[in-house]
């Protein structure tokens, strides 16, 4: 599940789940909705996201890259070690901000998710 | 009464010329070289044979014999022996007093005089033409068979590639071997306007259609200089004609001559590609071409492309007029006749690959429209497997449904139509939906199946059917699900708990459709760390035993199942009773889960795993729980790891396989190893090889996390990963 908030500045992208292939049908609607919106700023939310490959990672790093071609940043949060991992894979790390120091509010995982396991992605 | 001859007189000098002057042989006497060989005497034969006599041939001038004779390429050597005074014979082709050409055989002996040097020649001279003629002909059927073997040979070849038309280079191949013929020749194919076609995508073959023919074809120096842009203005435009459209459209049966000088609409089929055939074959030989001939390349119903075939005519670039600069070469007949036999089976057979790929789209859709499905049920651990026989292909009669009815109750379903064919896996199809549909309607099981029989009855199914019903409800107090179930005509579903195996065999009644009395509704209780297992007859079934003596080992192998997760026990299953089976396979095990004694002991039950997946998006979550359970039950620690590595595998399946996708995973001993087969043979690739565009990473993130490899593997092909160890 994706919810889009917004104030005068940010666009702030709350995502919930799985971010695969499954999820890819909402992806352009929901890319179109945050650049209609023109805020400087993207924050994604990570928190409650329980799993993100290649396809999930094409999504965040289109809505970065079209940011950043009007001059804007988007920031990441509650990302977690794996899904940096994928996002380095792709090659996509330098299109965001990192936030490292955000602690998600609740650790609650989205409902049908059984528990997120701690990753171990080489080094 | 003979007598014998005496010895022959010798022939008197008189009787020698006498018999020069009476010879039918052409015989003639010359002066030297150096006097210009003025013809001193000829024979009658020869005045006979050229219409000259010897005052005509003196008012020639000199080396009057040269009049008479065209000139010919053994002219040097020949006078050279004249010059030295020695004999000499050649073959020379002149005109007999007729007009008719023929070929002499000369032989010219030097007279020696008494100081021994040359004044005069005696000339013979032999009408050989028809000896050179049938020598010719001769040499020209000879020609005519070398070039008849040549052109079946490059047709047998051409077939040969047509064979294979996945080869992404086929036509390419096709028409360098046509290039023997001709100096250039290549294939367009019409998808949508007009391309030129390398090899033909299987997936998606040109479709024929298309009238305007917009494709970019880049610019060109020479299209400039003859200004030749696409904004063109009409003037000059021969908008009427436009033959190579005509060709497209079947109006003609072609060939038709293009001629690349002409003006035609940008966006016509004659002036596109003469744009590209002239960018084309400028490029590649250097020439620019002034005609083309092109045929057309017919399917069954309607063109799906050409073959430009051009001769040489032309003008090089740099100015230079090439061989025949106003002549336009004529397509020889036998070229006509094998571009277009090889355009005649380069059609079929891209006709023939439009059909099958039209097919295979069509029983894909209907296959997953077909799919079984297995609902995520909280509280349950399920695992299913459907294995259509090999030799059946992609579709069968048996089923299965897991069903989430209402929260916590659960429908499921497993049947067997009889028959193997696509009658069968229709009616299955059409069974499967009635009895999903009463099951959301109806709660008990005998109501539903008798709702089914009526109305199997009136739709008139033209399969019998066997069946069992089940629903599972869930029960808070002590975590119980209660089962009930009926069986039509269906073998009995299995209980297992702690080693012993129930059967449950109650509630039995006759095939679907064939219901006379009520069917009645049985009990039974689902506990913790209970298996229930529902399966066809293609899990027991052998040629060599009776059903009895399946049910019986199928019992006793699950007396003896150690493991403690339903794919566990399905993989038990499986390797024991059904590696080679020889019917479908449709098998759905259901297993609460204990908390407690799961977590305790490690079973010793092998440590591989199978599942069947529908090529579908939600199979990608599917298989990452699979994993992930997997690995808590085999306690292997690079579980996040390998959930990110089947997602990337099975969402490539998902989106670039055909069929069903077949996730397995084994326990290495020293790393997990992921294997994910589907039925297109194509290989996986690392990127998409579209660097603006996004996606293609998957292989790279699993080649960052595992070794990986493919194979080919039934009709399709296996990837597999193996995961490198934590901390590596």
């Amino acid at each position: 599940m994706i919810e889009i908030a917004t104030s005068s500045t940010t666009t702030t992208l709350v995502i919930a789940g799985d971010l695969d292939l499954a999820e890819r049908d909402q992806f352009p609607e929901i890319a179109a909705r945050v650049v209609g919106l023109r805020r400087q700023l993207l924050v994604i939310d990570m928190c409650r996201v329980t799993f993100m490959d290649s396809t999930g990672a094409a999504f965040l790093i289109s809505l970065a890259d079209s940011g950043r071609k009007r001059g804007g940043a988007t920031v990441l949060r509650g990302a977690d070690e794996r899904d940096l991992f994928v996002l380095e894979v792709c090659g996509a790390l330098d299109l965001f901000r990192i936030d490292r120091d955000h602690r998600c509010e609740s650790s609650t995982p989205a409902a049908g998710s059984a528990h997120r396991p701690v990753s171990h992605p080489p080094a | 009464m003979t007598e014998s001859s005496g010895p022959v007189p010798p022939v008197s000098e008189g009787l020698l010329g006498a018999a020069l002057l009476d010879a039918i042989l052409p015989v003639f006497v010359t002066g030297s070289w150096d006097d210009g060989m003025p013809v001193l005497w000829v024979n009658p034969a020869f005045t006979e044979s050229t219409g000259i006599s010897t005052d005509d041939m003196n008012r020639r001038g000199i080396h009057p014999l040269l009049t008479l004779v065209e000139d010919d390429p053994d002219r040097e050597p020949g006078q050279a022996s004249l010059r030295a005074g020695k004999p000499t014979e050649r073959m020379i082709r002149g005109q007999r007093a007729n007009g008719a050409p023929t070929w002499w055989h000369v032989s010219m002996s030097p007279i020696p005089d008494g100081d021994g040097s040359v004044r005069m020649w005696l000339g013979a001279a032999t009408d050989v033409s028809t000896y050179v003629q049938r020598h010719a002909a001769q040499l020209a059927s000879l020609e005519f068979e070398r070039r008849e073997r040549a052109d079946l040979d490059l047709v047998a070849q051409t077939s040969e590639l047509l064979g294979d038309l996945e080869y992404p280079y086929a036509l390419r191949d096709i028409a360098d071997l046509l290039r023997a013929l001709v100096p250039w020749a290549g294939f367009y194919l019409n998808d949508d306007g007009l391309m030129f076609a390398d090899g033909v995508d299987v997936a998606s073959p040109p479709s024929g259609r298309g009238r305007r023919h917009t494709r970019y074809v880049p610019e060109s120096p020479v299209l400039a200089h003859q200004g030749d842009q696409l904004g063109d203005d009409a003037a000059g435009v021969r908008a009427s004609v436009d033959q190579v459209q005509d060709l497209l459209d079947g109006v003609v049966d072609g060939p038709v001559l293009l001629e690349l000088d002409g003006r035609f609409p940008a966006h016509s089929a004659s002036g596109w590609l003469r744009r590209d055939l002239v960018r084309r074959i400028v490029e590649e030989t250097g020439v620019i071409p002034r005609s083309v001939v092109v045929h057309g390349v017919a399917g069954r119903r309607r063109v799906l492309g050409l073959v430009a075939s051009w001769h040489g005519a032309g003008t090089a670039v740099d100015g230079l007029v090439g061989p025949d600069p106003d002549e336009i070469p004529a397509e020889p007949q036998h070229v006509f006749t094998v571009i277009e036999v090889v355009a005649r089976r380069a059609g079929t057979a891209i006709d023939n690959a439009r059909l099958y790929a039209r097919e295979h789209r069509l029983a894909e859709a209907l296959q997953r429209a077909m799919l079984p499905e297995q609902a995520e049920v909280p509280g349950l651990d399920v695992w299913t497997y459907y294995a259509p026989n090999a030799e059946h292909a992609q579709v069968g009669g048996d089923w299965y449904d897991v069903l989430q009815i209402t929260e916590g109750t659960v429908g499921l379903v497993v049947g067997d139509v009889v028959g193997h064919d696509v009658e069968a896996a229709a009616a299955m199809g059409q069974l499967r939906s009635v009895v999903r549909s009463y099951a959301f309607e109806l709660a008990t099981p005998g109501v539903v199946v008798d709702r089914v029989d009526q109305l199997v009855t009136g739709m008139r199914i033209p399969r019998s059917a066997s069946m069992v019903y089940a629903t599972l409800r869930h029960e808070p107090d002590g975590d119980v699900w209660a089962v009930q179930y009926t069986r039509a005509g269906h073998l009995p579903p299995l209980l297992l708990r702690d080693g012993t195996v129930t059967q449950l065999a109650d509630a039995g009644g006759s095939l679907i459709g064939f219901g006379s009395k009520p069917r009645a509704t049985a009990r039974a209780e689902l506990r913790r760390g209970d298996v229930l297992l529902f399966y066809t007859d293609g899990l027991i079934e052998r040629r060599d035993r009776s059903l009895k003596v399946g049910l019986d080992a199928l019992i006793e192998t699950s007396a003896r199942i150690t493991a403690r997760d339903a794919a566990g026990v399905g993989e038990e299953l499986l390797s024991r009773l059904a590696d080679a089976p020889e019917d479908d396979v449709a098998l759905v095990v259901v297993r609460v889960p204990d908390p407690v004694v799961d977590a305790e002991v490690q079973p010793l039950s092998p440590r591989s795993r199978r599942w069947l997946l529908p090529s579908e998006p939600a199979s990608i979550g599917r298989a990452r729980h699979a994993v992930l359970r997997t690995c808590q039950a085999w306690g292997l620690p690079e579980s996040a790891s390998a959930e990110l590595v089947v997602s990337e595998l099975v969402a490539n399946g998902v989106l670039h396989g055909w069929g069903n996708i077949a996730l397995r995973l084994f326990d290495t001993g020293d790393g997990l190893r992921i294997e994910v087969e589907d039925s297109n043979p194509a290989p996986p690739v690392t990127t998409d090889g579209h660097p603006n565009r996004l996606g293609g990473f998957g292989m790279q993130i699993v080649e960052r996390l595992a070794d990986w490899g493919w194979r080919p593997a039934g009709s399709g092909k296996l990837v597999w990963a193996k995961l490198r160890p934590t901390g590596a």
